[in-house]
């Protein structure tokens, strides 16, 4: 292993101090890699009553292990913090190529501590590590502040993470940018950094990563790559992005639609992938780091009301959610959205979700026209969900109230309002129709960040596909649970994609790759680690590392003082049906403690409280984790 | 004249006839035979052994698999869509 394959940067905006600390590959192999260690040191860093937006929270980026060599669709960088909307746990994810030129840095991860006393960015450059001013930075948008620090650095060739405005007024689903248009979107991780008046962090470098067996690892790349030409799903996204995938939820009823009101959008056509393509709007496909897929879009509106507009994007999440979700049609209108998200840098799926939630306040009256600042809400207003995502990154007006968060607003407004607000510990759910797929409803109420499809993605119960329907029968011994419909082995199935999923981002791995389209399994990743390593890793060896992480990050949470109530699903979901799925679908209470009790069983966690048992945790390497949780109570009583 | 309506949404590779296409129901018919009667005018990439794992086909709004695959009836008036495979968003 390499040294600078291992070694932590650490800048304190407090006091202007840097320092590096190097690990072992025992570490490694302990944690794994990005998010391993970002969850590791942020335990470590962080206490029970830490404000999310104070000096004392960290704010920690880990480079995905990999990152850096020629595996494919290796380049993925968590970030980590605690999350200002949830006071809980959080880890987003981005791809780009900033992860990538962190590394050639020299560094695996960097922890930012403490506040600047006013605005500042980082530039990194090696083993030069500077804290500049930021003050003509300050009230810039995204692409502005990348383009202004890029020429700044010229001819030196820099990859920038940035926050927008939305970040600087620490609103509570701002992102922080990478690359541009790769978003580590969510749980307000934009308003930590905002919150330590760090407009931008800057990055270069010529190192390169060091592999222990080379052979070996050029081998199993190459059979990575081939696994990725192979796989239908990743033509499909690199045709038409992941947006390319709306048309099948539409037909399937699972296209959330008003608020989760319905599944079915009657213009979801419009609002697709192929779309974006017939009707010219997508000019460029690109890729993050290493990555053959190229499953990010770059989009353009050349005529109408819209022209001019463009920017990255739009995913899935933010076609699905200003469209189908706000019941807009208009494909320009969406992508003047989505572009405005990305100059702010807001999460477009919160964004979208909050608004929606307004606009159905609007429709049962629970708002005076007063309220909403006299805009004009309706289900497809144009006028008036533009309006709001400038007003919530301002926070103006009623954006001031929606930039808490659904929950927040939901809370304050009241009128019953809670009951559509989709939401869980704090954080919007993505589009995502958790009714309909029983893998997805549980993996959603356990996440620690909250709702979303990036802890576990169990799209291999959905039984598209043979690698999927093999994987199901590996896990539960028979290929009859390839069924969303069905609640029994879910917790099987939901515990082995934590693992991997764990696992894959702490390499840097793409969930697209593993999880979605099958091509890298863990046999694959174990095999790459080995080689880079220069160790032998089983693969049962690198889900329990991910069992390790995912157990930790639960033991933030428990820190925190969440319990068993906290994993739950969007009243919306467990109490209405979706009328457009055939037969319907709901996952009500019951069904959902069902599956609660099995899945804690299988963590071996206390059914009752779902914190993890003392043999739990000694049995991960995580007893000084027992120890502190011992001390405040926290770890459960044995019980018969 | 009763119908069984296909439609095929955002799919590479099949050009022609449309995004919603009306095929005579003549009487007792699977999914495999709308798709046989189609292929003479849209050409043998929608045979169901040409169509391969890239799309989902889905009857009334539920997929084949889950049903009789290939040989699952229809009737009058039913509604065939063959849409990209879901590929996680």
């Amino acid at each position: 292993m390499a040294s600078h394959s291992s070694i932590v940067l650490h800048v304190d905006l407090s006091s202007g101090r840097t320092w590096r600390e190097s690990f072992s590959a025992e570490y490694l192999r302990h944690w794994l890699g990005s998010r391993g260690i970002n969850a590791h040191t942020l335990w470590e860093s962080v206490r029970s009553d830490t404000d999310p937006l104070g000096p004392d929270n960290i704010l920690a980026f880990g480079v995905g292990t990999l990152t850096g060599s020629p595996a494919p669709s290796s380049g993925r960088t968590t970030v980590t913090t605690k999350s200002p909307a949830t006071n809980l746990y959080l880890k987003t994810s981005a791809g780009g190529k900033w992860g990538a030129a962190l590394r050639s840095a020299g560094y695996s991860n960097l922890v930012i501590h403490g506040r600047a006393p006013g605005p500042v960015y980082i530039d990194i450059d090696e083993d030069r590590v500077e804290i500049l001013p930021a003050e003509h930075l300050w009230g810039h948008d995204v692409p502005e502040t990348t383009q202004m620090l890029s020429q700044a650095a010229a001819p030196r060739k820099v990859e920038v993470a940035c926050i927008g405005q939305a970040g600087e007024n620490l609103v509570k689903m701002a992102a922080i940018m990478m690359s541009t248009y790769s978003a580590a979107a969510r749980g307000g991780i934009g308003a930590v950094m905002g919150s330590k008046n760090l407009k931008a962090i800057v990055v270069s470098g010529q190192r390169r990563i060091s592999i222990a067996d080379p052979a070996r690892f050029k081998e199993w790349s190459r059979r990575a790559r081939e696994n990725i030409a192979n796989a239908p799903s990743a033509k499909v996204k690199t045709l038409y992005g992941t947006s390319g995938s709306i048309v099948a939820f539409n037909e399937l009823g699972l296209l959330p639609t008003y608020n989760f009101q319905r599944g079915f959008f009657e213009d979801a056509y419009l609002i697709s992938g192929q779309n974006l393509v017939e009707s010219g709007f997508l000019k460029k496909r690109h890729s993050c780091y290493s990555c053959p897929v190229a499953c990010h879009r770059y989009t353009e509106v050349d005529e109408g009301e819209f022209a001019g507009t463009r920017s990255g994007g739009p995913e899935l999440e933010t076609l699905a959610g200003f469209g189908a979700g706000c019941g807009i049609s208009d494909t320009a209108a969406i992508l003047k959205a989505n572009e405005l998200c990305n100059c702010y840098g807001l999460d477009t799926i919160s964004v979208a979700s909050v608004i929606q939630w307004l606009i159905e306040c609007s429709t049962r009256e629970v708002l005076t026209e007063q309220q909403i600042d006299g805009l004009d809400l309706h289900w497809g207003s144009v006028p008036a969900v533009l309006e709001l995502i400038h007003r919530i990154a301002h926070r103006r007006g009623i954006g001031d109230l929606l930039a808490e968060g659904v929950r927040h607003a939901a809370t304050t407004i009241g009128n019953g309002s809670e009951a559509w607000a989709i939401e869980v510990k704090g954080l919007e759910q993505s589009r995502v129709e958790t009714r309909a797929a029983k893998g997805y409803a549980l993996a959603f109420a356990v996440n620690p960040r909250g709702p979303d499809h990036l802890h576990a993605q169990p799209i291999a119960e959905f039984g598209l596909r043979e690698p999927g329907i093999q994987l199901i029968e590996r896990i539960t011994g028979s290929r009859e649970y390839a069924n969303p419909r069905l609640t029994d082995k879910r917790a099987e199935i939901v515990v082995f994609h934590e693992d991997w999923y764990a696992a894959a981002d702490s390499l840097g791995f793409c969930s697209f790759p593993t999880t979605a389209d099958f091509a890298i399994l863990p046999d694959v990743m174990a095999n790459l680690f080995s080689a880079f390593l220069g160790q032998e890793v089983s693969e049962a060896e690198l889900l329990a590392a991910g069992r390790r992480i995912v157990t930790l990050e639960k033991c933030f949470n428990v820190r925190q003082g969440a319990t068993r109530a906290d994993d739950r699903l969007p009243w919306r979901l467990m109490h209405e049906e979706n009328p457009d799925v055939p037969g319907g679908a709901i996952v009500p209470p019951a069904q959902l403690n069902q599956m609660l009790d099995e899945y804690y069983m299988l963590h071996g966690w206390d059914l009752e409280t779902s914190w993890p048992t003392r043999s739990t945790l000694d049995g991960l390497g995580l007893s000084d984790v027992a120890d502190e949780l011992e001390r405040i109570g926290r770890v459960p009583p044995a019980r018969q | 004249m009763d119908t069984v309506t296909v439609r095929f949404l955002g799919l590479p590779g099949i050009e022609g006839g449309g995004r919603q296409i009306a095929v005579p129901y003549t009487g007792p018919m699977s999914v495999r035979d709308v798709l046989v009667t189609l292929s003479l005018t849209l050409g043998s990439a929608v045979l169901p052994e040409n169509l391969g794992d890239t799309c989902m086909v889905l009857v009334q709004g539920r997929n084949i698999r889950e049903m009789q695959g290939w040989d699952t009836p229809l009737t009058a008036g039913g509604r065939v869509a063959i849409v990209p495979i879901v590929a996680g968003g």
